[in-house]
């Protein structure tokens, strides 16, 4: 009976670390489902559409139109984790220590957005990063997750009416999947699986202030097939869990060449699964959200270039993140120009 | 006993590193098959650079490229390496010299020596390509490997000093597969290595009417995928061999505890080990999809007549990853298992810390942290005459880096557990192989002469040198010291269009005699990197045949 209840407190210390182990799972999967949060809809986006409005009768793209985008952002995350196991019977403290994780990630991305039709936009973004984790001194130039969008406005643009955009995204883990890799020696570039996503966002002018917001659900597709090493186990398969997002905001227009604005972006992820060859285990649902403020200046006519600055409100959001983005002009490009 | 495995468990552990020695032979493909006018001028092309081509062979020369362009390239290219192995006199291995490679025996005959020798070929049957994303490797059917058409655009905008301009390339494409039954197997049966530059973002600027300078951003893919059998030819494999044969013969189909207590479980196995039997075959496949670097160059054409150039390309640090497959032939995993059945057997094998134990097949992550070696180009261009053109260049290259690759495991397998005991600097899941590369200077002369105004010929001639130290030759790749042979045309179809045509070939042949070079077929017990061919000597020959078409123009 002794060596029974011996048993039940070694099982107790090890769920109890698994369950802080997925605890860092879920902090990189809710960091990763925030920085995937850019290519829906951003600041940029909703302030590029914003400006673009008055001239034409959709703040999309008109057909046949492309536009070629780059950006690049900067995200620090760092953060101390108690790592605990209690032996039940004792109520002695059987393992305590301080896992530390702090990672500088550098990312660009180009996008490019194709007009179909003038409501109806294609969006491809082809992103490259590169990670240093300071706490392994691990660091890794790779590629990222490409993923490709439809935008579609259902209205007409109307002055001082409501503008509504429904946006779908297809993420494809064409990045270093964390599941794929060593967990020792690697860091990951990408989810490791497919999403689909879609949502809505609407804008507003009340002059000379802007409000904008956006709602959206990200489905993830199941991943198997795996064969990796963790710890002592062999995951074999992942169900990501699905995840829902929103952010609000408001842009002010100081000038005809600058404007400022303020964004509120949260992201819920649902709990993820993963198997194991021998057992199943969870991780927690987890919540980040990220206040971004952004700098927009007008540098000719039809380029705007955004600075923005935010930080992470939640444990599981990074603690600072920088960002540029342009437009890259091709007209040059174009025969005949 | 115990001893013998461990030996066979090292040759297999060494054996998983096996591979990087097709992977460095390969590389030293620099600059070949990139473009059609640099391959028909020997690559001497620093100061002369080919159109859009010139991300590659020097940026500065963008900045020479004026409007819109583009470049549409045709690249075919055909392999063919053979080798021959053979038995000096007296060659046997612990007394066995019945080696089906060389001896045209009946196998299992009974006599353990070889009453007649043969002289055995291995040629290559036709080219595999790794394909990205697909993750697998493909053969092709026999003939040239064709590639195309790889584009580029260059553009300067009207009035601007600045061009830019992008392309997607091959640096390395190289791949072959051979018959299931071929004797080289032990150097690769199917062998797929590639970088593909696919994107490369360059800027060339005109200082002036006499200077240029240029930079540019290669994005590339890096892959390397390989399938090989392994056996090592050596004493410790001979003595167990003897075991089997001699000491086993008597108890054989008995088992007992008092037997396997004294015997350490050797007498077991149905099957035992040999010097020359297949130990277990490996498949591995290495991948990464972003793997970035950069190029700058400076370009001085102070008159026509003359002109100078040099280019520095940097190194890019490339971290591969993929699955790795050992499938362990049946006398391996017999003899290990039925060590690990006997009582004293299982004792030996747990305090060496060595599974007692092992599957047919043991699969995994693997991966390998590779620098691909920076190298500098520089070299003139002059002309005597109005038609005549001569240019020389003097290229290096950085093969000094590579001094030994390091293969780092998700898990550790019997194999590593047991290399871990003889390979210095291996752990249960790292592998550290020794290479001691060495860096190159050659130089490569280009001609070419105006026969028209339409039409150019040209010649090239490239003396390679060899990154391969003597003794760390081997018959997988065999590209040591190479002569670079080539020829082309240049036709202008218009004022805005040029067709080039190029055809080079790249021969080397080598002799590596018996126990010359540890990367092959070195001899003796202490020998702990792969050496599949102990004891035989080896004559390699090389042809590497390229052929491209170029069209250019303005759009």
């Amino acid at each position: 009976m002794k060596m029974m209840s011996g048993k039940v407190a070694v099982a107790a210390a090890l769920l109890l670390a698994q369950h802080v182990a997925w605890a860092a799972e879920s902090v990189d999967e809710a960091r990763e489902a925030l920085q995937t949060q850019e290519d829906d809809v951003t600041q940029e986006k909703n302030l590029e559409e914003v400006f673009q409005a008055a001239e034409k009768q959709y703040s999309l793209l008109p057909s046949g139109q492309m536009s070629l985008n780059f950006s690049g952002n900067y995200s620090y995350y760092r953060d101390d984790r108690i790592d605990i196991a209690i032996d039940e019977n004792t109520g002695g403290i059987s393992r305590f220590r301080i896992e530390q994780d702090a990672q500088h990630s550098f990312s660009s991305s180009l996008s490019l957005d194709y007009g179909i039709w003038n409501n109806l936009t294609f969006n491809t973004r082809l992103p490259v990063s590169y990670k240093y984790d300071t706490q392994q001194d691990i660091s890794q130039a790779a590629l990222g997750d490409v993923s490709f969008g439809l935008r579609y406005q259902p209205f007409p643009v109307r002055p001082g009416a409501m503008n509504t955009t429904l946006y779908t995204t297809f993420v494809t883990p064409t990045g270093d999947s964390p599941y794929e890799l060593n967990v020792r020696e690697e860091v990951s570039s990408g989810s490791g699986y497919y999403s689909l996503g879609a949502g809505v966002s609407v804008s507003k002018v009340i002059d000379p202030v802007v409000l904008f917001g956006s709602l959206g659900y990200t489905y993830a597709f199941d991943v198997s097939g795996l064969n990796q090493v963790r710890g002592s186990a062999i995951l074999t398969d992942v169900h990501p869990g699905d995840s829902l997002n929103f952010s609000m905001g408001l842009a002010y227009s100081l000038s005809y060449e600058v404007s400022l604005s303020a964004s509120y972006q949260q992201s819920y992820n649902f709990e993820t699964d993963f198997v194991f060859e021998n057992y199943t285990a969870s991780s927690e649902d987890s919540t980040s959200s990220v206040v971004n403020t952004s700098l927009g200046l007008r540098t000719s006519s039809n380029r705007i270039i955004n600075l923005s600055f935010g930080f992470g409100l939640t444990e599981d959001s990074p603690d600072v993140l920088l960002g540029i983005s342009m437009p890259i002009d091709f007209s040059g490009l174009k025969p005949g120009a | 006993m115990k001893n013998n495995d461990k030996r066979l468990g090292l040759r297999l552990g060494v054996a998983a590193v096996g591979m990087v020695a097709g992977l460095a032979d390969a590389q030293l493909a620099n600059n070949i098959a990139i473009d059609v006018k640099a391959m028909s001028m020997g690559h001497a092309v620093t100061a002369d650079p080919p159109g859009i081509s010139a991300i590659h062979f020097n940026p500065a020369g963008l900045a020479k490229l004026d409007g819109r362009r583009m470049d549409l390239q045709f690249v075919g290219a055909d392999f063919s390496l053979e080798s021959e192995f053979s038995a000096p006199p007296g060659y046997n291995v612990f007394g066995f010299s019945d080696d089906p490679i060389v001896c045209n025996d009946v196998p299992d005959d009974g006599v353990d020596y070889c009453r007649s020798f043969k002289t055995a070929t291995s040629t290559v049957e036709g080219i595999s390509l790794y394909v990205p994303f697909l993750n697998d490797t493909v053969d092709l059917p026999p003939g040239p490997l064709i590639a195309g058409p790889l584009p580029a655009f260059s553009i300067r905008p009207a009035g601007s000093k600045f061009t830019f301009a992008t392309a997607t390339y091959l640096p390395l494409a190289a791949g072959f597969y051979r018959d299931e039954d071929d004797v080289g197997n032990y150097m690769g049966e199917r062998v797929a290595l590639e970088r593909i530059t696919y994107l490369s973002p360059s800027i060339g600027y005109k200082v002036n009417d006499e200077l240029y300078i240029g930079a540019s951003i290669g994005m590339s893919y890096q892959a390397i995928a390989l399938e090989q059998d392994f056996r090592a030819p050596n004493e410790l494999l001979g003595f167990a061999r003897v075991l089997d044969e001699s000491i086993c013969a008597p108890f054989e189909g008995e088992s007992n505890i008092a037997l396997d207590l004294i015997l350490f479980g050797i007498c077991r196995p149905e099957e035992g080990l040999g010097p020359f039997k297949n130990l277990a075959s490996l498949d591995v496949s290495m991948d990464q999809r972003f793997s970035p670097s950069y190029n700058l160059g400076i370009l001085w054409e102070p008159s026509e007549r003359f002109a100078w150039g040099a280019t520095w390309r940097s190194p890019a640090k490339t971290h591969m990853k993929g699955d790795y497959k050992i499938t362990y032939s049946n006398g391996a995993r017999e003899t290990i298992n039925g060590i690990g059945g006997s009582a004293t057997g299982a004792l030996a094998l747990a305090v060496l810390g060595i599974p007692s134990y092992v599957e047919e097949e043991e699969v995994g992550r693997v991966s390998m942290d590779l620098t691909m070696p920076a190298t500098f180009q520089t070299g003139i261009k002059i002309k005597p005459t109005e038609r005549l053109q001569f240019n020389v260049d003097a290229v290096w290259a950085d093969y000094k880096e590579w001094d030994a690759f390091n293969i780092v495991f998700d898990r550790s397998s019997a194999v590593l557990s047991l290399a871990r005991l003889f390979s210095p600097g291996s752990t249960p899941t790292r592998l550290s192989y020794p290479l001691n590369f060495q860096s190159t200077w050659n130089l490569a002369f280009g001609a070419a002469y105006d026969l028209t105004g339409r039409i150019q010929l040209r010649a090239g001639y490239e003396p390679r040198a060899s990154a391969i130290p003597e003794d760390r030759r081997s018959p997988m790749v065999p590209i040591n010291e190479a002569r670079y042979y080539s020829l082309g045309l240049g036709y202008k179809w218009d004022k805005d269009t040029d067709i080039d045509l190029g055809i080079g070939m790249l021969h080397s042949k080598d002799e590596i005699p018996a126990n010359t070079s540890c990367a092959a077929n070195c001899t003796g017990i202490n020998n702990v990197v792969y050496n599949p061919y102990a004891g035989l000597d080896i004559k390699t020959e090389a042809k590497v045949t390229m052929i491209g078409l170029a069209f250019r123009t303005k759009f």
